[in-house]
C-alpha cells in the first residue's frame, strides 16, 4: 500500500512567545507542571542534586531550556 | 554538511531531518529555537512539533527534540572548503504510545548531572534501565517508528530503508563520530 502524506515537512524559527509555549508543554508534558514554574524551582536549585535520569523527563526539560534561554 | 555562514550550515544541517521526517506519513514541522540568528558557539535547539509530537495515527506519537551549535569544520575535509558545520549537542527521541506509556526512548545528555552521559535507549518494561548505544540519528529514531507500526510515505518499509541510508549518506562523510 502506498501511503503518500499530503503534507510537506516544514521547518520554522521560532517567535519567542512559541517557544516560551512549547517549552510550557514540555514542562508540562514531562514534569506535570508548568514553564515558569520549573524556571523557578530550577534557580532556586531544587534539581541541583537530581541526576537527570532519576526523574522521568527532567533531561528532556532540561535540554529543552535552550528554547527560552 | 559544512557551510559558508553559521545560517547555511545550519540549512545543511537542517535539510536531511527534513527528508527523514518526510518519511513518515503525518504532518511534521521542524520548530527551530529563536536566537536572532545564527552564530558559532550559540546553543539552539530544534523540536518536532512543539510540545505535541508527531501523531502517527495507531503508532502513538514520535516526539523528538535536539540541541545542536555551529562550529569550526575543517575547510581541507569538504569539496567546498567551507568553515562551519553544525553539531548535536544532546537529542531526545521517544514514541509515546497511543495508551500514553512510552515504547521507547533513545536519549543522549552529556552534559549536566546524569550518571549516564552517553548515548543510551530506554526501553519497557523497566524504563529506568540504561542499555548503552552508539550515537543515534533522527534517521535512526524515524526508522524505529516504522519498524513500530508507523505507515511511510514510501512504497514499502525496505524503500524507506533505502532511502534512509541515501539521507544519511552526507552525513556520514562530515561527522567527528563513528
Amino acid at each position: 500500500m502506498i501511503n503518500r502524506t499530503a503534507y510537506d515537512v516544514e521547518v520554522g524559527e521560532m517567535s519567542e512567545q512559541d517557544a516560551a509555549e512549547v517549552f510550557d508543554g514540555i514542562t508540562r508534558r514531562e514534569l506535570g507542571i508548568d514553564g515558569p514554574e520549573f524556571l523557578d524551582r530550577w534557580d532556586a536549585g531544587e534539581y541541583q542534586s537530581t541526576d537527570r535520569d532519576d526523574l522521568d523527563g527532567l533531561s528532556e526539560v532540561v535540554a529543552a531550556m535552550s528554547l527560552v534561554r | 554538511m559544512p557551510g559558508r555562514t553559521p545560517c547555511d550550515a545550519v540549512e545543511e544541517f537542517i535539510a536531511p531531518l527534513r527528508e527523514a521526517v518526510r518519511i513518515l506519513d503525518g504532518v511534521g514541522r521542524l520548530m527551530v529555537s529563536p536566537k536572532g540568528g545564527y552564530r558559532k558557539g550559540v546553543r539552539y535547539s530544534w523540536v518536532l512539533n512543539g510540545a505535541d509530537g508527531m501523531d502517527l495515527g495507531a503508532a502513538g506519537w514520535f516526539i523528538a527534540s535536539m540541541e545542536f551549535e555551529v562550529i569550526d569544520a575543517d575547510p581541507a575535509k569538504n569539496e567546498y572548503g567551507h568553515p562551519l558545520r553544525v553539531t548535536a549537542r544532546s537529542y531526545h527521541y521517544k514514541l509515546r504510545g497511543r495508551d500514553g506509556t512510552d515504547q521507547w526512548r533513545m536519549h543522549w545528555h552529556p552534559a549536566g548531572r546524569s550518571r549516564v552521559t552517553g548515548p543510551h535507549l530506554h526501553l519497557p518494561p523497566d524504563l529506568k534501565q540504561h542499555r548503552p548505544t552508539g550515537r543515534m540519528t533522527l534517521e535512526n529514531a524515524v526508522g524505529w517508528c516504522m519498524e513500530s507500526g508507523a505507515a511511510v510515505t514510501t512504497e514499502s518499509a525496505e524503500k524507506a530503508r533505502q532511502e534512509f541510508a541515501l539521507i544519511e549518506a552526507p552525513h556520514r562523510l562530515h561527522r567527528s563520530w563513528t
